[in-house]
């Protein structure tokens, strides 16, 4: 998948979860500087993750799907 | 409810919400012994999608009994009380079960059931999952007692049903999308999810009839054509003779099905007209005589059968019957009929008679699944009062009359244990993922909850509840400070788990009795309020403490030691490992 396609679907399923524009979403947006990311959030995040790229995050993954980068990064291990 | 993404439909909530503010909320209650949270936003995107101002409401998690005490406003409520979660809770393989545990569990259950339907009486609409056992991997070839128990459960539902109540059959969604699709495990292990979105989605369409009635969106007509929609064949041409809807012909019985669903559906209070471009004495002749029909006069309490447009005669219909174009269902074989109609009125529901005249029948019972909702028959109902009578007669169930006899029954147990070096990493973690019942909100790492634990001044008290479902494991933690004969309660959490139980005031019992022996005089501690925890805004006042301090939300609390009053709860045993 190409790099700015996950990016953006990324961007996407995040700004819906929580709430925001798809801008509002960067590098560096994480549980700490996103209003509202709280566990019923990470579930939200979890399923809409799993749904749009088609894959099952690893059990011991899911607790660390706490910023953007990380999220990315493992998505894209998922996806190889 | 169309195949749809889940970030699609949280954007879209967002959207539909504002859309429909400015209708009556209709409330509506998911009461669970697993996370809904998922199921609540599906629900609430169908509603907001036929206009209502749906407002979704999850009870407490895994309090469903205590929840049903207040349900006052509430306009619908949805039990889902889960096998898997109850027996998730014994440490043990289900099929190992004793048949003696196996009945107090169903004992139990009852018990719980009776109360929870009774509370919920005069709530409007009441849908009551069935029990299903499918969650377990058990070879079908042998018997599964989880299975048995399941059935157990859902007679007692069945004979103990009152009129506002319907049972939602789970295991019809879970076998229309498939086992493995409908369970997600992992999300069970992390935050007590059980169901994937599919299964929601599939749950959603299938209780979606009822609730579209009784939100008052429910289909009220169905509108048929009659050439190559009641029959095979076109009457002009054909003539009288010519058509085909006989029960025992290949192609014929495909709408002698229909037919007969039509009749059925008439008798249940579903209007059947028809909508024909025909001469009106030729259909009036098949309607009186032709020995093939299901459908008669009778049955039918409209027809618009000439040579107008079908979306005039559709109005027509409409006004005749007084009601919406919205509440109609138009079937008819034509793609330019139905083409005009979903142009012209897109209010109204069409169903094209499939090509593939064997799928008719099938696509007609989806359509009529989909738009409305059949309440169980006066027969049924005569069978539901029979089963009642027998129930009465069956006097070895247990009744509970009242919150306190039923958690008595429970014999829930609570052990506290201080400064335990192998609860250390569990009490940070508790620290960490605890929300609601959180009166202070202080995360702890491990290595901190350690230094608490070598240090002399202050300590850490956990609890772990077990009942005779099984064993919660560590659900309590306190975090207290020493200092002369005052003594500070620093944190003090409980997993949502337990809460609805007055686990906590046992437990605050415990502390003070402790905090005594320990030469305090005095106690100190404060509510510091975040988004999540207010429903813990008032404990310290409920068990005695005074507020010394009020400050943006914040409270700060004593309590003189002498002056405190235990709770007095006899139904939960108590032991402090000192």
């Amino acid at each position: 998948m190409e790099q700015t396609n996950l990016d953006e679907r990324l961007k996407d399923v995040m700004s819906a979860v929580f709430e925001v524009e798809p801008s509002e979403i960067n590098e560096d947006s994480s549980q700490d500087n996103i209003a509202g990311w709280d566990s019923v959030k990470s579930l939200a995040l979890i399923v809409s993750l799993e749904e749009e790229f088609g894959v099952s995050i690893p059990l011991e993954e899911v607790v660390n799907m706490t910023n953007f980068k990380y999220i990315k990064l493992t998505l894209e291990e998922l996806l190889k | 409810m169309e195949k749809i993404k889940y970030s699609e439909i949280l954007r879209s909530n967002l959207k539909l919400k504002k859309e429909v503010s400015s209708q009556k909320p209709y409330n509506l209650r998911i009461l669970s012994n697993v996370t809904c949270n998922v199921l609540g936003d599906v629900i609430a995107y169908g509603l907001y999608g036929q206009g209502v101002n749906a407002a979704v409401s999850l009870g407490n998690y895994d309090n469903i009994l205590q929840d049903s005490f207040s349900v006052d406003g509430l306009q619908a409520v949805i039990v889902h009380y889960d096998l898997f979660g109850i027996l998730g809770k014994k440490d043990i393989y289900c099929e190992d079960l004793t048949s003696g545990q196996i009945r107090d569990i169903e004992e139990t259950l009852t018990g719980e059931l009776g109360m929870i339907i009774r509370n919920l009486s005069g709530v409007p609409c009441v849908i009551f999952d069935s029990f299903s056992a499918a969650a377990w991997p058990v070879n079908p070839l042998r018997g599964n007692q989880v299975k048995e128990l399941a059935g157990r459960l859902n007679l007692y539902l069945e004979q103990n049903r009152t009129s506002n109540m319907t049972i939602a059959d789970i295991d019809w969604a879970i076998r229309s999308i498939g086992r493995e699709s409908s369970f997600d495990f992992k999300l069970n292990n992390l935050t007590k999810t059980l169901y994937t979105i599919d299964f929601d989605l599939e749950y959603s369409r299938m209780i979606f009839p009822l609730l579209l009635k009784v939100t008052g969106h429910g289909k009220k007509a169905v509108i048929f054509d009659c050439d190559n929609t009641l029959w095979k064949g076109i009457l002009g041409e054909d003539g009288f003779d010519g058509i085909d809807m006989s029960f025992h012909s290949k192609a014929g019985s495909f709408y002698h099905q229909v037919q007969q669903m039509a009749v059925w559906l008439s008798k249940h209070g579903v209007l059947i007209g028809l909508c024909s471009k025909n001469n009106p004495e030729d259909v009036q002749q098949v309607l009186d005589s032709h020995p093939d029909m299901a459908l008669k006069n009778e049955n039918i309490v409209v027809s618009e059968v000439n040579w107008n447009d079908k979306a005039s005669n559709l109005r027509q219909i409409a006004a005749e019957l007084n009601i919406g174009l919205d509440s109609l269902v138009f079937v008819d074989d034509s793609s330019f009929e139905i083409n005009l109609i979903r142009e012209q009125l897109p209010q109204v529901t069409c169903l094209q008679v499939p090509q593939a005249i064997d799928t008719y029948p099938g696509e007609f019972a989806r359509m009529v699944n989909t738009y409305f909702f059949i309440s169980s028959s006066k027969a049924d109902l005569e069978k539901t009062l029979q089963y009642k009578q027998q129930a009465q007669r069956n006097k070895s169930m247990r009744e509970f009359t009242d919150m306190d006899s039923y958690l008595k029954s429970l014999s829930i147990k609570v052990e506290l244990n201080i400064d335990k070096a192998q609860e250390v990493e569990r009490v940070a973690q508790l620290t960490q993922k605890t929300n609601q019942f959180n009166l202070c909100t202080n995360r702890y790492t491990e290595s901190q909850i350690e230094e608490i634990r070598n240090s002399n001044g202050k300590h850490f008290i956990s609890a772990t509840v077990s009942d005779k479902f099984g064993d919660s494991g560590l659900t309590g933690v306190a975090i207290l400070s020493c200092n002369g004969n005052t003594a500070h309660i620093d944190d003090f959490l409980m997993s949502c788990r337990i809460m609805g139980r007055n686990i906590e005031r046992v437990i605050m019992d415990s502390l003070v009795s402790l905090l005594g022996e320990w030469g305090c005089k005095k106690i100190e501690s404060a509510y510091i309020p975040t988004q999540k925890n207010k429903p813990v805004a008032d404990f310290y006042n409920q068990c005695g403490f005074k507020v010394v301090e009020e400050k943006d939300g914040t409270k700060s609390y004593a309590l003189e030691i002498e002056d405190y009053v235990q709770s007095g709860i006899t139904y939960i045993e108590t032991k402090t490992n000192k």
